[in-house]
């Protein structure tokens, strides 16, 4: 027969002895977990007066000092937790204090000491910490640790520390490279580690859209769209022939950013026939407060897709008298039925924010111009001037 | 000002220092705390405190009578008297000396009158006798009380909280706070601040309806506050939003307390 | 016929042990995940991503059947989600109540005539209209005929405006950085990841207001108590072991984050009801692997949505009932047509013979093994032993699971902290066996019998709803 019971109480015991090893590691873990939390708690009221002090004291001229007696790695891992959330908090002189002041009490230290550990888990916590404490001497080290690491979440956490800590804006390309190389992120995830550089990595961006590979072109253009102060370079108009779709928005936007768009050009993608750039453009002339391209937004509210519609409404409602007139003559029907809707919600949501305009002068004329445009349109007697 | 005066051995030992450091306009730290000490006590504190910052010249007086142990420092600033006092806060808690609170204070940086801080000192120390064993900054005479603005602030990030009502505070503002919108906006009923900083991302309700509600507040009991964004929101539309639901700034996290503090001032002084 | 019935037993009590050792592969799968979840889970910096420009925003989609008191509240909570961009589309789903009304009073909701449907959209039972107001731009409430939860998510996703949705049970409250957790997990693969699931915990005992959990506390109650062990152990002991091997066959309907392109390339979710959000995902799996396309359907244990468990038999019976008729409907339809494919490697060798032969299956072999035991019992006293030694091993493996899943829990999430708890989770872990598994194979079991009688009139466009009281009536 298949039953053999000395095999099932063999059985028995592993699962028991299973068992017991699964209880005993949640419960240790529970247990140093209860102790670390009372000592910390210890810790915290020790250095109490201290944390009042530097807190009182981020201010004032002179250096913050680091506490008085030596401290053990644990209660520098207490004051990391308690300082480097402060340091992420601020920026300007207050957190170039703090940062000096963790230097002091040997953070930096004890972190690089850390990324030597044999646990991935311990290495991965200096490298964090490590960010944040902008340790510029540690980054090459960082990007060993980059190389070495299999490529999963924890490429992404080192990647920023690297970000933060390094001087050199070649690091930030090779960074990059070595992703889009590498991995499969978004490439906007690659834009927002780069960010956390406080290099000038401008260069880096315009470079990358040299490049010949597409994703390091699209990255160029995202990262450029924070920096649109500069004259942009001469090949992002190149981009925006494109045939990738994402490519040519992203060079679209850049131009929008840095306002390098004649009124031809917007002319020509307001009657593109892809609804997301027609969509696009709609937004942003209201956005952008185009006053002048505001005819332009008429054709456009009267366009069957609904989203452009109702973009287009949106924008006009913010361009002045002049956008409000549009969708007042939309709304009476001057230009047939379509957007005869979205104008009528835009002029009331108009309306009503106007007068909800507080006591500012500049709103009160702004709001008798628009009811009288309405009136306009509409006449004294229409329900919505009654109402308001 | 108070007219119970105290008269303490402290300031009659110190009284002669003080002037001199006014005369010359050189700066003095002060440092008081409510202890009992005797002759061996005051002692061995000098050897600790010498021991510890060789550097630093220092007066000692003890006052028997009403257990105030006094510390006049040469030639610091607030920072470093206040630090200084931490090692003499060390000491006395060791020895289970500390009988309640110690006051620091700083001549010229508190007050442009040395003596008379440090009768104040004494004086508050004294009169708001309490039993937590903490160091206080002596309050910065030249703001009154009165005059003080209130701020409320709406974040879910401790941190954040801590940071902005200590330093807040010392800016002389009345700092109070909620960690969550519908919190937020209980605490805006009953305190009716100058000034709001929220965060956008909050819990409970939204930023934007936490502002808007605060809008509707204003509206039925006629007052106004001023609405500054501090968030991590780096969103032009939300830049754009928030201002159309009536906020006056927008801060994006991380931010310069510097920066935070000028745009707060220029909110409330226009206001009035 | 004794030894029959004997040997039918002992199968039967294989079949149970070999369950179990799957199973326990499958956390040890787990295990090897956890050190990843744990690093992404400590050191992504959430509180800035969920500010950041870079986020790609998403269309949370909320289908609604008589949810009136509980929707305000909800919608508010989800508008309140610390997220960059996002859109809330509630879909009204022709409730009999005052969702609508509920909605459209509290956030002055103005009505908008529907859009006409374009191309390559999914068909849905009509849509009555838009309600917006620009005030909060983030809202839309969408009315429409009833037509059940799948065509009400369909008509979401005709709606949403962004590339990714997130389906979302209208009685369950997500955490605020829910969304950021997941949507920082998809930014590292957007390609491949079509679909990320969501941790479901069970909300009753827990401390809730405004709209959030405040305080995490065990259940009181029984039922509730019985079913956290049970979801913890099949989201952390089980999904996060099946998402390794990329083998998950379902994202809870409750929460998780979809690519819209892939969800209307399968044809969105099936219209007929219940099974839904395992469908969606067989289908995922089965249109990446027919086009041979790399892909990943992974699941997020640190983005928790809390839900009410059902604190009655009757209520949790019909939950269950409608799980066995979803499971069995989906394996006729999908699972035969993969079971044992190479071309679906481990979907089709792994996955699906597992939900065949061990959950849709496993009330006839458990039952018939059940029954047979107990005939032999009475017919012959002396094998008692043999009997009773099976059903201990079948304990005790059951139990270390359990155990193996609390250790995951331990390890990465902590959401109970106390030593009481855990021992309290450790004695439930061990009750589960005595009454409340076997329960559970009978409700799944009448399922089956209910699928087979109705099996006719499930046509695609019935009318349909998901909610526990419409449930209950349909019943009587």
């Amino acid at each position: 027969m298949f039953i053999n019971l000395q095999a099932a109480y063999w059985m028995i015991a592993i699962l028991l002895i299973l068992m017991i090893i699964f209880m005993f590691l949640t419960l240790s873990i529970k247990v140093s977990k209860k102790i670390s939390a009372k000592k910390e708690e210890k810790c915290l009221a020790d250095f109490h007066s201290y944390l009042h002090y530097l807190q009182v004291q981020l201010d004032n001229q002179a250096i913050l000092r680091p506490p008085v007696k030596t401290l053990s790695p644990f209660e520098k891992k207490v004051l990391q937790n308690t300082l480097l959330p402060w340091v992420e908090r601020l920026k300007g002189v207050h957190r170039e204090k703090l940062l000096t002041l963790c230097e002091d009490i040997g953070l930096n230290q004890y972190n690089k000491k850390r990324l030597q550990s044999p646990w991935s888990m311990v290495r991965l916590d200096a490298a964090y910490h490590l960010g944040i404490l902008r340790d510029h001497g540690a980054t090459s080290q960082l990007i060993s640790m980059l190389h070495r690491s299999n490529f999963d979440s924890s490429v992404y956490i080192i990647a920023r520390s690297i970000a933060q800590t390094s001087e050199n804006p070649e690091e930030i390309k090779h960074l990059i490279q070595y992703l889009v190389n590498n991995g499969k992120q978004h490439l906007h995830l690659i834009a927002d580690i780069s960010k956390e550089s406080s290099l000038d990595i401008r260069p880096v961006y315009v470079d990358f859209l040299y490049e010949t590979h597409p994703k390091l072109n699209k990255i160029g253009l995202i990262g450029l769209q924070d920096q649109v102060d500069q004259e942009l370079p001469e090949i992002v108009q190149s981009f925006v022939q494109s045939e990738d779709k994402e490519t040519k928005i992203l060079a679209l936007q850049l131009r929008m950013a840095a306002m390098d768009l004649t009124e031809k050009d917007i002319h020509h993608y307001l009657q593109s026939p892809d609804w997301e750039i027609r969509n696009l453009f709609a937004d942003w002339i209201g956005y952008a407060g185009l006053v002048q391209y505001t005819e332009l937004l008429k054709e456009r509210m009267q366009e069957s897709h609904w989203i452009v519609a109702r973009t287009s409404a949106k924008s006009l409602a913010r361009l002045g008298e002049q956008g409000f007139e549009i969708l007042c003559e939309i709304a009476a029907g001057l230009h047939g039925e379509q957007g005869k809707e979205p104008a009528e919600e835009y002029i009331h949501e108009k309306l009503k924010q106007t007068i909800h305009g507080f006591s500012q002068v500049n709103d009160i004329t702004e709001y008798n111009h628009n009811v009288f445009i309405y009136q306009k349109y509409f006449g004294k007697n229409h329900e919505l001037t009654k109402a308001l | 000002m108070t007219e119970t005066r105290m008269n303490s051995s402290i300031i009659q030992s110190f009284k002669h220092f003080l002037h001199y450091y006014q005369a010359s306009n050189l700066p003095c730290g002060l440092i008081i705390a409510h202890a009992a000490l005797d002759q061996k006590g005051i002692h061995s504190l000098i050897t600790h405190l010498e021991k510890e910052e060789p550097a630093t010249a220092f007066q000692v007086n003890y006052d028997t009578e009403h257990h105030i142990l006094g510390l006049l420092l040469d030639d610091c600033d607030l920072g470093y008297t206040h630090f200084y006092a931490l090692h003499v806060k060390d000491f006395l808690e060791e020895k289970d000396r500390l009988m309640g609170e110690m006051v620091v204070g700083n001549f010229p940086e508190n007050s442009d009158h040395a003596e008379q801080m440090l009768s104040r000192m004494i004086n508050e120390m004294m009169i708001e006798q309490t039993n937590k064993q903490e160091i206080r900054v002596f309050d910065n005479e030249t703001i009154q009380k009165t005059d003080k603005k209130s701020v409320l602030i709406v974040d879910h990030d401790n941190s954040i909280v801590h940071l902005l009502t200590n330093y807040l505070q010392r800016k002389g503002y009345i700092v109070h706070a909620a960690t969550d919108g519908k919190h937020g906006l209980e605490q805006y009923q009953n305190l009716l601040p100058d000034l709001v900083i929220t965060e956008i991302n909050l819990s409970g309700i939204g930023g934007y309806q936490f502002i808007n509600q605060i809008k509707n507040i204003d509206k039925q009991t006629k007052g106004h506050s001023e609405i500054m964004v501090l968030t991590n929101k780096q969103l032009e539309e939300d830049i754009k939003r928030t201002f159309e639901y009536g906020a006056a700034e927008y801060i994006t996290k991380p931010f310069s307390l510097i920066e935070l503090e000028a745009r707060i001032k220029r909110l409330v002084e226009v206001t009035e | 016929m004794r030894d029959f019935l004997l040997v039918y037993g002992i199968f039967a009590m294989y079949y149970v042990i070999v369950i179990n050792t799957i199973y326990f592969g499958i956390i040890m799968f787990s295990f090897r995940k956890i050190t990843r979840i744990m690093k992404e889970t400590f050191y992504s910096k959430y509180e800035f991503l969920s500010g950041s420009k870079h986020m790609p925003p998403i269309s949370i989609l909320v289908p609604a059947f008589n949810e009136e008191l509980t929707i305000k509240e909800n919608v508010q909570s989800l508008l309140a989600l610390h997220y960059p961009a996002h859109e809330v589309i509630v879909v009204n789903d022709g409730s009999g109540d005052n969702t609508s009304k509920v909605l459209i009073d509290e956030f002055r909701l103005n009505y908008y005539k529907p859009t006409p449907v374009e191309q390559n959209t999914l068909s849905t039972a009509e849509v009555r209209g838009v309600y917006y107001n620009p005030e909060f731009p983030n809202l839309y409430l969408i009315d429409k005929e009833n037509g059940g939860k799948a065509d009400s998510l369909n008509a979401g996703i005709n709606f949403s405006h962004y590339s990714l949705v997130s389906s979302i049970d209208a009685d369950s409250l997500l955490e605020n950085d829910a969304l950021i957790r997941i949507a920082r997990k998809y930014m590292e693969n957007p390609e491949e990841y079509v679909a990320i699931g969501g941790n479901v915990r069970i909300a009753n005992g827990c401390r809730i207001s405004n709209g959030m959990v405040q305080k995490v506390r065990l259940p009181k109650k029984l039922l509730p108590m019985l079913q956290t062990v049970e979801y913890i152990k099949a989201f952390l002991g089980g999904r996060i072991g099946w998402s390794d091997i990329n083998g998950l066959i379902i994202v809870s309907g409750a929460f998780g984050v979809f690519r819209k392109d892939y969800i209307i390339k399968v044809g969105g979710y099936r219209g007929g009801y219940p099974g839904e959000d395992m469908n969606i995902i067989i289908k995922l799996h089965r249109y990446m692997l027919d086009h041979n396309l790399p892909y990943q359907i992974d699941f997020c244990p640190d983005a928790v949505c809390w839900t009410q468990a059902p604190d009655t038999f009757k209520i949790l019976g019909s939950q269950r009932k409608r799980w066995g008729r979803g499971n069995l409907k989906n394996m006729l339809e999908l699972g035969t047509r993969m079971f044992m494919r190479p071309r679906y490697k481990v979907m089709g060798w792994l996955t699906i013979p597992y939900n065949i032969i061990f959950e849709t299956l496993s009330p006839y072999f458990r039952i018939t093994g059940f029954l047979a035991l107990v005939g032999y019992s009475l017919i012959d006293m002396t094998g008692w032993k043999i009997v009773a030694v099976f059903m201990l091993i079948n304990v005790l493996y059951g139990t270390l699971l359990g155990l193996g899943s609390l250790l995951i829990e331990e390890l990465a999430f902590r959401r109970f902290p106390r030593i009481r708890d855990y021992f309290k989770m450790v004695l439930y872990t061990i009750l589960m066996f005595f009454g409340y598994r076997q329960l559970g194979i009978l409700w799944r079991f009448m399922g089956h019998i209910q699928f087979f009688r109705k099996n006719n009139s499930w046509g695609t466009m019935t009318r349909t709803s998901w909610n526990e009281d419409e449930e209950k009536e349909e019943a009587a």
